[in-house]
């Protein structure tokens, strides 16, 4: 074996791994070429007009006019300053000791404590926009210097060079475990002498900021693996912070800022004498520039909060089954045996026996029955401190709370009701000397008499009916806001005796309060209770003179019938209540006896036969009698493009002649979204683009098209937008991403978040906006309304009971129909039902035993007949997904889902169309017709449509990647060939030579 | 009669060797991880499987074009198995938990490696001496 001849092997060998490298490489990005032309930012269509030049195609309009780079530099200046207005509003002002907070302007020198400053957390982990990366993000370090102020920079560098980093949750190579536990603060060593002595030159304020993270898939824990308690709660390390700043005796007044999207326990601000403290949330790319404002007082703070923040964050009856408490079945092996599925899907429940009592709506009844000393409410179940059940001790600040560098006086004018519209007059003034804004809530008490403890409806002793803001009111300024709440909000489900929507009988309470707390006390004070508290355990009055009163009788008919379609809304879920398997396995919290109803342990779950059955899911068989696939025309084209049906009824029947172009292969294609789907040119539907995000889009824009590359904005996130309890802002919001969208080529975007805030660890609590089903409800309606007033379809996700991280993929969700409807629905139903959004996404979760996707009773009871939904269903993600539980691919379509999210191969698209034609079934093809025809109406009527008309050709556009990664096959292919054909020749040579 | 085999080899040969030592380890760390994680691929285990059996035979036999066939075995193996994990990197570069599996990104990365060793080394083994 001659030298030439071991060359050309080795070289043959080379060529022949790029070969393969090129090969599978190309596979691999075909596989998954949405992902990878949305982040090349290429689109795989393009439009060919040949018909009347002068025709309109503009079908939604920009608000920025034409599609140009001028107009795309003022959107983003826009959006960088509705984030920036987010932030202001949304930060809430949670202690100001006298008056610490805003600075003077002689009080500049600030040093910065606290790891989180040199690592902000601008959002958790999840979908959308990443722009807090990029060089147009803002942090605190620099929004404050910007603002003006000095910072002790040695301490500051010691934090950036620091090796210590807050847990994300990415995997860590080293240790081979998830981080997202890690704390990420400074042990106490790490302030040494050195660093201590330059606090003496920037101590004006001892500026500290605290985060607490999850993420998507990242639960908190209720016991972390650091000290064993709660990750809300205060951790050793920063408490040694705390008393070292506290000790050091140098700084003139400590501030803490709570960088996060979760609920941390605060009941130690006085303790390490803190001065003030702002919950800030995750401020996004830009919102760290009004947090600098809020601080030296450019910005009045009047945000308020939309969670409860407990001094024993296990304090909410919720978490006892909730979180990291989920339970495996008592038979869990049985049942693992008896079903195929993937084992993590098919394992774990959790039943929210905490019914409609989350958040305020637990704190703040139990409250009112132990001022008024009913239901055992002073029992020691559910008390965080061994004792009698005390509100000032459990609570710390209640949702709603939030102060302001200003005083308002609020006065409850006037209510009219006139059918379900409840008109509230509320005059706010200015009491202070600064200038500011206010939100002004609207509370409500409905009746808990002896038909709600009978029949087992339960009742909030308070509930947020709607809220505004005020404009900013100078020192002395008044501002009557009139505000029209919904009256159906105050109605109860009562899944027990009327199976329906109920207006109880008795006195319904409406009044206006700084806070969910205040307005209980003043609701208190009208029926005459006395030893009323605020949360700091202070005697307080009430305001009676806030309150108005009224009476109802017991009617059980006008909500019986959905107000959105003529559906009779009724019980859907009574399967999804493990009561209905055996009586007595859950006992829901009752305000009739809190002693006797607070849940002890998480409730255990035996299933038996048929609820394996359920739980197994694939319920759907082709039916004796089913169609043929002859029975339908498919493949006939008549030229007719999508452009033809903008505009068209969801039942014209020419959308039966459009769908009859596509053949079996292509309507199942369209099963498969791959963020967004690829053009089919011979139906003149052009490629669709998604985005996902709540706070960003998730995109970025075409350089060489409107000359920069820059991303989407990444707003503060969700929870900080309802902080703000501005509705002006939350349309806005809306208004400014369908905008983003439009310049990104989407045709729809995955929000708003409207899961609860279930327990105060969820992981993605941070993207949804409240605890509370109603703020929920509120706050997705502008954004919404906005989103689609533009032609960009909002999919509220994820529909619904995914209210937690932790095994959220396949857990069973179970509870009873108050609870839901009144809860966990009621998000989904103010996106959808009211607000008219075209897309949604379903859960991870079951509606007990069945998963969203596959629940008859969601997607075609409740979502299409009650909610009069037309549009697109979409899974959540099933990438990876085969021989999991959300396999279950006919039976979903069945349901009524019309698309499977992430399926980047296609592979569900080839399945379901194998299906179809082993088995000719024509009832399949059929649901397939329809999950297509839903699909293609929200894109037909979207702005992605813009441009096109029905003499418009749509033309493929090859992504340059197809071609390049073709080519070095081509080329790796000629190499090898050479390589060889030289091997052979040079050993060819040595032969003839020997 | 091992002996004169062994006396003949050159250093290329313990390459050869070597390649198939890491072979033979990828598969069997992919056999044992794979289905536990409902991730196997059968034409990575095929591949493996067949680079093997080509593998030893070069060793007997030494011939170009196998080692280049071996090499095109391993790297296959490699490329796929690691093409089929994308989810599980997008996981761990998000820092989420949703397309495949974050925490498995270090068994994925580590059998990726002991395959692409094979590979690399079968390439070297090419260029090198396997018989004096």
């Amino acid at each position: 074996m001659s030298k030439h001849s071991r060359l050309w092997t080795g070289l043959a060998s080379v060529s022949t791994c790029c070969l393969v490298l090129s090969g599978v490489g190309l596979n691999c990005m075909m596989g998954y070429s949405g992902t990878v032309n949305q982040a090349l930012g290429i689109t795989t269509s393009k439009v060919v007009n040949e018909g009347d030049s002068s025709e309109d195609t503009t079908y939604f309009e920009s608000d920025y006019g034409e599609l140009n780079a001028d107009n795309l530099q003022k959107l983003i200046s826009d959006t960088y300053e509705e984030a920036v207005a987010e932030e202001a509003e949304g930060a809430v002002l949670l202690k100001n000791d006298n008056n610490a907070l805003p600075l003077a302007d002689t009080e500049k020198k600030i040093t910065l404590l606290g790891h989180a400053v040199a690592q902000p957390l601008y959002k958790n982990a999840s979908a959308g926009s990443k722009g807090y990366n990029s060089a147009e993000g803002i942090d605190l370090y620099t929004a404050l210097k910007n603002q003006g102020f000095e910072i002790n920079d040695t301490l500051y560098n010691a934090y950036k060079n620091s090796s210590t980093e807050r847990g994300t949750g990415a995997f860590d190579f080293v240790t081979q475990t998830s981080s997202v536990h890690s704390m990420g603060e400074e042990n106490i060593s790490f302030y040494t002498d050195e660093l201590k002595s330059s606090f003496a030159d920037y101590s004006d304020v001892a500026l500290i900021m605290f985060a607490r993270e999850g993420g998507e898939g990242m639960e908190l824990a209720l016991e972390d693996d650091f000290e064993g308690i709660s990750q809300l709660a205060l951790h050793q390390e920063e408490k040694d912070l705390l008393n070292m700043v506290k000790e050091s005796g140098v700084f003139k007044k400590v501030i803490v800022l709570i960088n996060s999207g979760n609920p941390m326990e605060l009941e130690w601000l006085d303790e390490y004498g803190v001065d003030a403290c702002v919950w800030i949330g995750q401020p996004g790319q830009r919102g760290f520039e009004a947090v600098a404002k809020i601080i030296d007082g450019t910005v009045n703070p009047s945000g308020s909060l939309t969670d409860t923040y407990a001094a024993n964050s296990l304090s909410a009856p919720a978490t006892v089954n909730g979180s990291f408490n989920n339970q495996t079945w008592v038979n869990l092996d049985e049942v693992l045996a008896a079903i195929d599925d993937d084992d993590a899907g098919i394992s774990y429940s959790t039943v929210q026996a905490e019914g409609i009592y989350v958040g305020y709506k637990y704190y703040e009844t139990r409250y009112e029955d132990s001022i008024l000393g009913q239901g055992n409410a002073a029992s020691k179940a559910g008390s965080s401190f061994g004792k009698e059940w005390d509100y000032a001790s459990e609570v710390t600040y209640p949702f709603g709370y939030g102060l302001s560098y200003t005083t308002f006086e609020k006065k409850l004018d006037s209510v009219s009701i006139d059918g379900d519209n409840i008109t509230v007059n509320v005059t706010v003034k200015n009491t202070g000397d600064t200038a500011g804004k206010t939100s002004v809530q609207i509370y409500a008490q409905t009746p808990y008499g002896d038909y709600e403890k009978k029949n087992l409806v339960e009742k909030s002793a308070i509930q947020l009916l709607d809220f505004g803001k005020s404009d900013i009111l100078q020192p002395g300024e008044s501002q009557t806001l009139s505000i029209t709440c919904d009256k159906y909000l105050l109605a109860s489900y009562d899944y027990k005796n009327a199976k329906g929507y109920i207006m109880s009988e008795g006195d319904y309470y409406l009044t206006v309060g700084d806070n969910a707390h205040d307005a209980l006390n003043n609701v208190l004070a009208a029926k005459g209770a006395s030893q009323l508290v605020d949360q700091d355990g202070q005697t307080v009055a009430g305001n009676k003179a806030n309150v108005y009163s009224w009476s109802e009788k017991l009617d059980t008919e006008t909500y019986k019938v959905s107000r959105y379609t003529d559906e009779t809304v009724t019980n859907q879920f009574d399967e999804a209540d493990p009561n209905y398997w055996q009586d007595g396995t859950v006992t829901y919290l009752s305000r009739s006896d809190w002693e006797g109803t607070y849940p002890k342990a998480p409730t255990q779950i035996t299933l038996n036969e048929e609820m394996i059955k359920l739980l197994s899911g694939n319920f759907y068989e082709k039916s004796s009698d089913a169609l043929s696939v002859s029975d339908f025309t498919q493949g006939a084209l008549t030229g007719k493009p999508l452009a033809a049906m903008i505009g068209l009824d969801y039942d014209d029947p020419a959308w039966d002649e459009y769908l009859n172009q596509f053949t079996i292969d292509e309507l199942t294609g369209l099963l498969s979204d791959n963020f967004g789907t690829a053009e089919i040119t011979t139906v003149g539907k052009p490629a669709v683009v998604a985005g996902d995000g709540p706070d960003g889009v998730g995109g970025t824009y075409n350089e060489s098209r409107y000359g920069t590359g820059v991303q989407d904005t990444c707003f503060p996130t969700e929870i900080v937008l309802a902080s703000t309890f501005n509705k002006d802002l939350m349309y806005n919001r809306g208004k400014l991403m369908a905008n983003e969208c439009m310049y990104l080529g989407m045709e729809e975007d995955w929000m708003p978040g409207v899961n609860i805030h279930r327990t105060p660890f969820g992981g993605r609590n941070f993207e949804y906006y409240s605890e509370d089903g109603t703020m929920n409800y509120l706050c997705a309606i502008p954004e919404v309304v906005a989103m689609e007033e533009r032609g960009v379809h909002a999919g509220a996700k994820h529909i619904v009971g995914n209210d937690q991280e932790n095994n959220r993929e396949g857990i069973a969700v179970f509870f009873n129909e108050q609870g839901f409807r009144e809860i966990t629905l009621r998000g989904a139903e103010g996106a959808v039902a009211v607000a008219k959004g075209q897309a949604l996404m379903h859960g991870f979760n079951r509606l007990g035993l069945v998963w969203c996707s596959e629940n008859t009773a969601l997607c075609n009871q409740v979502i299409e007949k009650e909610w009069g939904f037309t549009g697109q269903q979409e899974t959540d993600a099933v990438a990876g997904a085969a021989g999991t539980y959300k396999w279950h691919l006919t039976s979903a379509v069945a349901a009524g889902v019309d698309q499977f999210c992430l399926d980047f191969a296609g592979d569900v698209g080839r399945a379901v169309a194998a299906q179809i034609k082993e088995t000719d079934d024509g009832d399949l093809l059929a649901l397939v017709r329809k999950s297509a025809h839903d699909y293609l109406y929200t894109v037909a009527n979207s702005s992605i449509m813009n441009g096109y008309s029905v003499d418009s050709r749509i033309v493929s556009v090859t992504p340059w990647w197809q071609p390049l990664m073709t080519g070095l096959i081509v080329l790796f292919a000629a190499l090898d060939a050479l390589f060889i054909f030289m091997n052979l020749r040079s050993r060819k040579r040595e032969i003839v030579e020997e | 009669m091992m002996k004169d085999f062994l006396a003949r080899k050159a250093y290329g040969f313990w390459v050869v060797a070597l390649a198939l030592v890491a072979a033979v380890v990828s598969l069997v760390r992919y056999i044992g991880w794979a289905p536990a994680h409902n991730t196997t691929n059968i034409l990575v285990i095929l591949s493996l499987v067949i680079g093997i059996i080509l593998n030893i035979v070069s060793m007997v036999r030494d011939e170009d074009l196998l080692l280049v066939a071996v090499t095109a075995c391993y790297a296959f193996a490699a490329f796929r198995h690691l093409a089929d994990q994308v989810g599980s990197f997008v996981d761990a570069f998000q820092g989420i938990n949703m397309f495949g599996d974050a925490s498995q990104v270090g068994n994925i990365v580590s059998i990726g490696i002991c395959m692409v060793c094979g590979t690399l080394l079968a390439i070297v083994s090419g260029f090198l001496k396997r018989e004096k």
